[in-house]
């Protein structure tokens, strides 16, 4: 289990992370959302041990994170990039042998990897001779040749097409199932929904909402509703919580609070006119976030 | 296996794999092949192209006597039978000359006062520059002309008064071999200085690749930025010293060829160089030019990796802050000012090896590898301030790599501006 216990880190004036805690169970996909400044990579620094806390600790299994234990853990950074001119199948057995991996073990895991990422003809290039997304995948293979028992991704999917998105995550999924711990920050809230099991929101700073993923939705204090447009909304007056969102393809959608219940709604809206749709979601992570990072709109 | 030996034998591998590197390292040691083979080869064309002179004179005498004067130089001598009237070329000889079959005629002839004078008149340019030597050869011919009997063996005598040269240095027997000795420690201190700048500078674009291209990201989440910075250096320092045997062993194939090639060149020439040119030039080319001693190499490569720890952690530490190639260019000057002084230094030392300056600047750190090389080379140093000088040497590489850890840990994942000098200042101050 990773544990990250209160970390804070100041550059000169800047409160990069302020009193930070989460914890990732093993074989766990955890999320760490925020927007751009907010210390995300920050924190993945110093759960890393690249950056060294000024207050706080980050434990993995209990011990302090330290030089010789981070050796094994897997890291995709934001800002990636290999040797320009040192062939791939090199680079990768060199990246291996740093992490403390045997050179035959290494050997045979580059070429699963490769095989799996259809890399394998590209491992005699160099990656100034690979297209963008081979490239992408080459360091990605990079942070799990090792098979580390934590791999921390920093926004995995930026710059990725769709396609290579589709590749990554499946991967992803294959190493969780082989009980790796998966650490992840990204932008991409799609991505995060469908991966990760906890999440946790930063803004400025500081945690604003953490937690496992369908917890913080079940328990998220509005729904949303979705239903066919009405000539006149005059029944909404009985449901004072209610606000209507703006829709664009002609429904009708309705923020309501968790007191509100959606079968009364259902039955005053069938009273004032036909209903052809009428649908309750859970707030997507995307509402969430937005809600989240906006620490002026009180949360009831 | 050990984190910085992966990384010393990553960056040593990568680097002799490169094309650029095999180039440079064939191409230097041709040059240095070249360069040893050119008093040779340059000898040997010369030789092949001696002057042929012929000797017009007023008499058989004279003319005879010219021709023993001359016998010291390389040209080959003939006394014509025509007779001069003056200072003028006759006109037979003048077609001679035309036909090739001369390269230059010397007139000799006396004066209306009966004194004796010569004329030379050289067809070609490579004939002229022998004018100098040839009056300096007729002197005695001169001198010896109108004296006879008892008065001329005196003269002869005294013309061939010793002249002998002993020499109080220890290291030198005479003046030409303290001429290219000092000639060798200039070149070897080229040699030390290029190469302390060229691996130097490559130590800090080396770090900033890595920046640029972003691997630093990734190599920053495993491995401690002190264990980066030593791979580098001590990377690029074992290509400096295979680069340089590589070179040393090209030097020393050139002075085998060079000693073979003179033992033929000696052999197929038909008029054999006098005994004194010829022993002058086979010091040259058997001890001259490959004779370094041993111990002069040693402290070479000594000093040469004294230097390079030195400045290569200065240099990584700056390449640390700095984010992209074209920025060592910009900030070159900060990299070799101090290497600059210290080259300037040790030229001035060459000449001055035993000024209280040079003795205390070959002790200072920096500008000390250079200095004290180039005492070691020419004259005798006392082992205490070799034992300073290493030692203070040592003490200045440890705290540099310090310092430069400091940067490196700050500097790697700083993109973007150069970094103010108070963020240096406070980068340094803050604990390892």
């Amino acid at each position: 289990m990773l544990e990250v216990d209160s970390i804070s880190k100041a550059f000169r004036t800047v409160q990069a992370v302020e009193k930070l805690s989460f914890a990732v169970q093993r074989g766990h996909v955890f999320g760490l959302l925020g927007p751009n400044g907010a210390g995300k990579t920050t924190t993945i620094r110093m759960v890393l041990d690249i950056i060294v806390p000024d207050s706080g600790e980050v434990r993995w299994d209990g011990k302090k994170v330290d030089g010789d234990m981070r050796r094994t853990f897997g890291y995709l950074p934001e800002e990636r990039g290999l040797y320009p001119k040192m062939k791939v199948a090199d680079q990768l057995m060199f990246l291996a042998r740093l992490h403390g991996v045997a050179d035959d073990v290494a050997a045979k895991r580059v070429a699963e990897l490769a095989a799996s990422l259809n890399l394998t003809e590209k491992l005699q290039s160099t990656p100034a001779e690979l297209s963008k997304g081979n490239q992408q995948k080459a360091q990605f293979i990079a942070a799990i040749v090792h098979d580390p028992p934590l791999l921390v991704l920093d926004e995995p999917f930026s710059g990725f097409d769709p396609i290579n998105v589709e590749v990554v995550k499946s991967s992803i999924r294959d190493l969780v199932a082989r009980g790796t711990t998966v650490m992840l920050s990204s932008h991409r809230m799609e991505q995060v929904e469908e991966l990760c099991e906890d999440i946790c929101i930063i803004d400025r700073a500081r945690a604003v909402l953490s937690g496992n993923l369908k917890a913080i939705k079940t328990g998220w204090p509005e729904r949303f509703v979705r239903m066919t447009a009405m000539p006149e909304t005059a029944f909404l007056r009985a449901f004072p919580d209610a606000a209507i969102r703006p829709s664009k393809d002609g429904y009708l959608e309705l923020t309501i609070s968790a007191k509100t219940s959606p079968a009364d709604l259902l039955r005053a809206a069938m009273a004032a006119g036909s209903v052809d749709h009428f649908e309750v979601v859970e707030p997507s992570l995307n509402d969430i976030y937005l809600r989240a990072v906006k620490p002026e709109e009180v949360l009831a | 296996m050990n984190i910085t030996w992966i990384l010393i034998k990553r960056e040593f591998v990568e680097r002799v794999r490169q094309r650029s590197f095999i180039v440079a390292t064939i191409l230097s040691m041709i040059g240095i092949v070249l360069l040893a083979l050119l008093p040779s080869l340059l000898s040997s064309v010369t030789k092949s192209t001696a002057t042929r002179i012929a000797i017009v004179g007023p008499d058989a005498l004279t003319s005879n006597n010219t021709l023993v004067a001359l016998r010291p130089t390389d040209d080959s001598l003939t006394v014509l039978t025509t007779l001069s009237k003056g200072p003028e070329l006759p006109a037979a000889t003048r077609t001679l000359l035309d036909k090739g079959t001369y390269d230059a005629v010397l007139v000799a002839y006396r004066s209306k006062q009966g004194a004796l004078g010569f004329t030379y008149y050289p067809k070609s340019a490579s004939s002229l520059q022998d004018s100098g030597a040839i009056q300096r050869d007729l002197q005695q011919a001169v001198l010896l002309a109108d004296v006879s009997g008892a008065a001329r063996d005196a003269v002869k005598r005294a013309l061939d008064f010793p002249f002998d040269v002993h020499s109080l240095n220890t290291r030198y027997r005479n003046e030409s071999e303290e001429f290219f000795a000092t000639g060798m420690v200039y070149f070897l201190l080229i040699i030390l200085y290029t190469a302390v700048v060229i691996y130097g500078v490559q130590v800090a674009s080396g770090v900033i690749e890595e920046k640029a291209s972003r691997i630093m990201e990734i190599m920053i989440g495993t491995v401690r930025p002190s264990q980066l910075l030593t791979g580098k250096i001590y990377g690029i320092g074992a290509v400096a010293l295979v680069q340089l045997v590589l070179n040393a062993i090209a030097a020393a194939v050139a002075a085998l060829i060079a000693g073979v090639l003179y033992g033929g060149a000696a052999v197929s020439h038909g008029t054999p160089p006098s005994p004194e040119a010829q022993a002058a030039m086979s010091r040259v080319l058997s001890e001259g030019l490959p004779h370094v001693p041993w111990a002069t190499l040693g402290y070479l490569i000594v000093f040469f990796f004294l230097a390079f720890f030195t400045y290569s952690a200065m240099y990584a530490g700056i390449g640390s802050l700095l984010s992209k190639p074209e920025e060592v260019q910009q900030y070159s000057i900060v990299f070799m000012l101090p290497i600059i002084a210290a080259y300037l230094l040790a030229i001035f030392a060459l000449t001055n090896p035993d000024a209280p300056y040079v003795m205390w600047g070959s002790m200072i750190p920096l500008i000390s590898p250079l200095l004290m090389f180039t005492r070691i080379a020419t004259v005798s140093v006392p082992w205490w301030q070799i034992v300073i000088c290493i030692g203070l040497s040592l003490l200045t590489i440890w705290g540099l790599t310090l310092l430069a850890g400091k940067l490196y840990r700050v500097g790697v994942l700083m993109y973007g501006k150069p970094p103010s000098v108070k963020e240096i200042w406070r980068a340094l101050r803050a604990p390892a």
